[in-house]
């Protein structure tokens, strides 16, 4: 048994990676975060978490020391991702890892339309998404020093989803609210990872005595539309399908939320943020608010809309399902959950969540 | 002594209560030439350091009693780790001062107890820093309860969940031994103080939550009865849950998201949801008449309203926002939820999982 890293072990991912590999036994891992507060999602467990922060690449490197892989599950800010890998793997050279296991993504493919697509192929560098863009470019810095020291892998999830994800309470909140859309008919591919297939790749991984350096797309086995999710997860609600709203590719426009949105992640207005407090922002984001939709003087009937945004719109868009072969090809069939078992157990955490229908106690 | 403008105040504790809740508004009412921070404390050499960079007038030592003897505020608040607060109340009611203490009273009954005694002792003012109160839905749901508008309260379900983001500067809040506890404690205590308000003392019934052996919970769900309303609170510190607060009467519902202040909505039985306005509204003054009166509408306005009760109750005699009492009550129910905690029902994850889980709850035989 080696022992291995999780860089960024207080997200979504590396939070269930440290549970499973608790429970089921057989890995030594040891969490690594950059801040105090990241650790609120392990605080169940009581683990004592290193810390390691990659804009202080020493402390990295100290938090590294005596691990053979490590896996960076890291989630920050856009402008970061790139320039963080960079220090991380830095980090693993000087403590000595063997492999260095990097989370892409496969949005760096975009909305999977270019002929002949391959695991192997560059990513797009011109993609509009400022995350997609830095994926891009971490994944080519990589790409010079992947045969290296340490060897580096590259895993390119798609749409991380399973209990307590995003990708899961989001659709499901849209749905209870009857705001939950799909762009045409909803027909566009929903490329999805259930969390545990995610872990079993890199379980794999770091447990494969050789390591074949690279990238790989990974990604559940099933191909399914956002109709198809969608639909899953109103049957698990007990909320008919046909209340899903059907919108036509016209109706998304940049609103001007959007465009304000946009106009926030400009480097001046990041400056300017930079140097606002917490209660700053959020003073000014309930100006705006109270601005455009005043607190009502008499009552006003309650109509949750639908909130299209462009990501939305974009991941709706997709239009394959990426190639997924090459992992098993070198590795070997990861154990994989289906789509149906995955669904009912993430059934029975939405209604944990709330999302189902249930009476208040009575 | 008569507590004259600007009241002088001191606060023990110098870490992120302070630095995120308290900072701004004490910088706003000295604006107004209502308070002077006078003395700060704090054991951290890097807080301290901190601590005059903000406030550059006030004395800011690492020892408590000294700095409180030596500059006589007369109110102190409490911003310290939950099991300092005993300890620390005790030295700023030694010094005469009046004490606002951070939620939660303490980490105990008991430690909670030992304060409520020593403000009566010393005839001092005590109150708990529970900013809820002053959220206007919450204050309007009130309004509402109080005039019989929704009939008889049958039950209610509050569910709050998000992952936590709260900018700590120790994992403190993470230890059993520094904070007592996890979720339930810390936005719990929050939680079962406004239910209290809303529907009187509570039973506790039953109690779940998540901690292992050598963590604290993130995940908690509890059953109360407040003598016949039946309720219901679940958090969480590690996901996002169908947030939310849904009162039952029988002549309608009341419901609120949890995050905007100000969005109460309301049906009667058959119809649809209605957002409704809120009138509730609190003293934005220190004069007796209280004829400024205003609405907060963020986090941080709730705040700057609690320090000005606060300030109202030194000055004018009027009642603290939350008082000893009932933050003893409050953790009486913390209290009760964790010596009763059973393993909570965790059915998403694989059997061998659940079982194991239930193996290292904090409360199984190790």
């Amino acid at each position: 048994m080696s022992r291995i890293a999780i860089i960024g072990a207080g997200g979504f991912v590396g939070a269930r990676f440290l549970e499973q590999s608790v429970l089921r036994g057989g890995l030594e891992v040891v969490p690594i975060v950059r801040s105090w507060r990241s650790q609120g999602r392990l605080a169940r467990f009581g683990f004592l978490c290193r810390m390691g922060d990659a804009a202080k690449p020493e402390s990295l490197t100290a938090a590294l020391s005596g691990c053979r892989v490590a896996i960076n599950l890291t989630m920050g800010d856009n402008s970061r991702i790139a320039g963080d890998v960079a220090s991380i793997h830095a980090a693993c050279q000087q403590a000595g890892v063997q492999t260095f296991i990097h989370l892409s993504s496969a949005e760096v493919f975009g909305q999977a339309d270019s002929p002949g697509l391959t695991e192997d192929s560059s990513p797009k560098t011109d993609h509009w998404m400022e995350y997609a863009r830095a994926k891009a470019e971490a994944e080519n810095w990589l790409r010079s020093r992947a045969d290296g020291n340490p060897k580096v892998v590259v895993l390119r999830p798609g749409l991380i989803w399973g209990p307590g994800s995003g990708w899961l309470a989001g659709p499901a909140q849209s749905l209870a609210e009857g705001t939950a859309f799909v762009f045409n008919d909803g027909k566009g591919i929903c490329n999805l990872i259930h969390v545990d297939n995610l872990i079993a790749h890199l379980v794999m991984l770091a447990e494969a005595p050789i390591v074949a350096p690279g990238f790989y797309n990974v990604a559940d086995r099933e191909t399914l539309t956002w109709l198809d999710f969608y639909s899953a997860v109103a049957k698990e609600l007990g909320i008919d399908p046909a209340t899903i709203h059907r919108l036509p590719e016209s109706a998304y426009r940049d609103s001007l939320l959007g465009r304000l949105k946009g106009l926030g992640q400009t480097g001046l207005a990041r400056n300017i943020k930079r140097r606002m407090s917490g209660a700053q922002k959020i003073r000014i984001k309930q100006w705006l608010k109270d601005t455009v939709s005043p607190p009502p003087a008499d009552p006003q009937p309650h109509r949750p809309t639908p909130q299209v945004t462009k990501d939305a719109w974009w991941l709706q868009g997709t239009r394959s399902k990426l190639p997924t072969a090459k992992f098993a090809a070198i590795y070997g069939e990861p154990p994989l959950q289906s789509f149906e078992d995955s669904m009912r157990a993430a059934a029975e955490w939405l209604r944990f969540a709330g999302f189902g229908q249930q009476p208040p106690p009575a | 002594m008569a507590i004259s403008l600007p009241v002088r105040i001191g606060a023990i504790g110098c870490g992120a209560a302070l630095e995120h809740l308290y900072v701004n508004p004490l910088r706003r009412l000295a604006r107004r030439g209502w308070v002077q921070v006078v003395a700060l404390a704090d054991p951290s050499d890097r807080r301290r350091e901190w601590a005059r960079g903000v406030f550059p007038g006030a004395r800011v030592e690492a020892e408590a009693a000294r700095v409180l003897a030596e500059t006589q505020p007369a109110l102190t608040i409490i911003t310290s780790p939950p099991p300092l607060h005993g300890a620390h109340a005790e030295i700023a009611f030694q010094a005469g001062c009046h004490v606002l203490c951070e939620k939660p009273l303490a980490d105990s009954v008991v430690a909670g107890r030992r304060i409520l005694d020593l403000a009566r002792e010393r005839e001092r003012l005590l109150g708990v820093g529970m900013t809820r109160r002053f959220y206007p839905c919450l204050a309007e749901a009130r309004r509402w309860l109080q005039a019989g508008q929704l009939g008889r309260v049958l039950a209610y379900d509050y569910r709050e969940g998000g992952v936590y983001g709260w900018p700590v500067t120790s994992d403190a809040p993470f230890r059993r031994a520094s904070s007592g506890g996890g979720v339930l404690l810390d936005k719990g205590i929050h939680v079962l103080d406004l239910l209290g308000w809303l529907f009187g003392p509570a039973e506790m019934i039953r109690s779940e939550d998540d901690a292992w052996q050598d963590g604290v919970e993130a995940n908690s769900i509890v059953h109360l009865d407040h003598r016949g309303v039946a309720g219901r609170m679940q958090l969480s510190w590690d996901q996002d849950l169908n947030s939310g607060f849904l009162i039952r009467g029988e002549r309608g519902e009341l419901m609120m998201p949890i995050g905007p202040l100000s969005q109460l909505c309301f049906r009667q039985p058959g119809q649809a949801w209605q957002t409704v306005p809120i009138q509730a509204d609190w003293p934005g003054d220190l004069e007796a008449a209280g004829q400024v009166r205003g609405t907060p509408r963020t986090y941080y306005e709730c705040i700057d309203y609690q320090l000005i009760q606060m300030l109202r109750a030194l000055l004018l005699g009027t009642a603290v926002p939350v008082s000893g009492e009932e933050g003893l009550e409050t953790l009486a129910l913390v209290d009760a939820a964790y010596s009763r905690a059973e393993p909570l029902e965790q059915p998403w994850l694989p059997a061998v999982e659940q079982a194991l889980a239930r193996k290292r709850h904090w409360h199984s035989q190790p």
